[in-house]
Parts: structure tokens; sequence; C-alpha cells
């Protein structure tokens, strides 16, 4: 009975140096989570004031573009994080048609028109569900089902 | 909004061409790209072509609007990958719990 016993703990530490010894994406990272929902608030919030003057808003401005930077290294460092660093990497790349190219184009043409705010916003909104929404795939299933 | 229909039609027609001359070979994938793009932008796009008419949207307007869709669609494509990568780690994890179960009700 030993000799069967020391077979199934041999069979289970194989199973699970194989099985999870590669795990193919970062874990849910809640900081992560908050901070991308915070961030998509102030963004919106931000863009909204495009029909003014970029100089009247250029402190608010610079702030956002500083902690997305910060959000996109923190996901840049996350191993098995390609995905969601990638996604920040176009939402902060000016020449790209997301939030930075957007406030990029609002310096360059000083003001912006509120029909286009608006349907602007809504494609950065939908950039930053993607992002909030692939965190959250992250979560581990809960607890409670369990294998017979 | 007969005109819109027209334009979707003509607009569906020429990107199916567009697919098959530029990618040679990759028709199948081509199309699927340019299948989840129209779907994912019909109603934006039906939107900002009357915005477009009334001239409450500029051609520079309109063209970063569509290119701004398509980054939408990159980051929804990213998404997918990333969740499919979470959905692996679920399996993975899943299939340890059933072996290691199945092992000691087989052994112990």
């Amino acid at each position: 009975m030993r000799g069967a016993g020391a077979k199934a703990r041999n069979w289970a530490l194989v199973a699970i140096a194989t099985l999870c010894g590669c795990a193919a994406r970062a874990p849910f990272d809640r900081e992560a989570y908050l901070e991308a929902a915070s961030l998509k608030a102030q963004a919106l919030a931000v863009m909204d004031r495009a029909t003014e003057p970029f100089a009247r808003h250029r402190e608010a401005i610079e702030q956002l573009e500083q902690s997305v930077l910060e959000a996109q290294r923190r996901a840049l460092h996350r191993p098995h994080n390609e995905e969601s660093a990638r996604q920040w990497a176009i939402l902060a790349d000016p020449e790209r048609h997301s939030l930075f190219g957007f406030l990029g184009r609002w310096k360059t043409q000083g003001q912006l028109d509120a029909e286009f705010v608006a349907e602007a916003k809504g494609l950065v909104a939908e950039g930053f569900d993607a992002i909030l929404e692939l965190e959250a795939a992250k979560r581990e299933p809960r607890a409670g089902r369990r294998a017979r | 909004m007969a005109s819109f229909r027209r334009f979707w039609q003509e607009l569906v027609q020429e990107l199916g061409a567009y697919a098959e001359a530029q990618w040679e070979g990759h028709g199948a994938a081509a199309r699927r790209d340019i299948e989840a793009f129209l779907s994912r932008t019909r109603g934006d796009l039906e939107r900002w072509t009357t915005l477009l008419a009334s001239g409450a949207l500029t051609r520079e307007d309109f063209e970063w609007l569509v290119l701004g869709k398509r980054d939408v669609v990159e980051l929804a494509a990213l998404k997918r990958k990333g969740v499919g990568k979470a959905a692996l780690d679920r399996f993975r994890a899943g299939l340890v719990e059933l072996v290691v179960t199945a092992a000691f009700r087989a052994f112990l």
C-alpha cells in the first residue's frame, strides 16, 4: 500500500510540474484593474474639455499622460502580460488614433468640435473596456467546483 | 438611410476585392479580419456618415474616427488573445486537479 501511495504522489508531482510550470498569462492584478478603471474615468473627463483651448487644460492633460505611461510601464513589467502591455501601448501611442492620438490632435488644433469629441470618447472608452475586460478575465474561477 | 445601405454594399464589395488583391493566398484570413472590422463598425459608420453629410464632422474627423475604430478592433483582438490564454491556464489548473484526484482514487 505504501508503494501505491508513493506512486500516486509521483503522479501528482509530475502532473503539477508539467502543467503548472508554464502559466500562459499573468495572474489577475486588482490594483491594475482599479488603476485602469480610474484612468478611464479621468481620460473621458479630460476629453470632455477638448472643446476648450488645449492650453487651458495643459496641466490636467500632462498629468493624465504621465499616469497612462506609468500604467503602461507597469503592464510591460508584469510577466506573461504581453497582450495587456500591447493594449496600453496603443492607447499611449501619439501616432495611433486612441487616447494619446486624440490629445495630440487637440494640441495641434487648439480645440475640437463637440461632435468629434463625443465620437472619439466612445472609441477611447471602448479601448479602456478592452483592457479592463482582459484584466478581469485573469481572475481565478470561484472556488467550490472541485473534481470528483 | 437608403444611401447608407448603398454605401455599405459598395464598401463590403470593395473591401472583398481589396482583400483578394492585396493578400493573395491569405484571402480567407484577410476576409475574416475585414468581416470583424465591419461587424464592429457598421453602427458607428452609419452615424459618422450622417454627421459627415450634415457637416458636423469634417473629412479629417471622419478619417480619424475610422482609423480609431481600427485601433479599437486591434485592442479587442488583443483582449480575445489574452482571454484565450487565461482560459488555457484555467484548463491546465482543472486538468491538474483531475489528474491528482484520479491518481489518489486509483492508488490510495
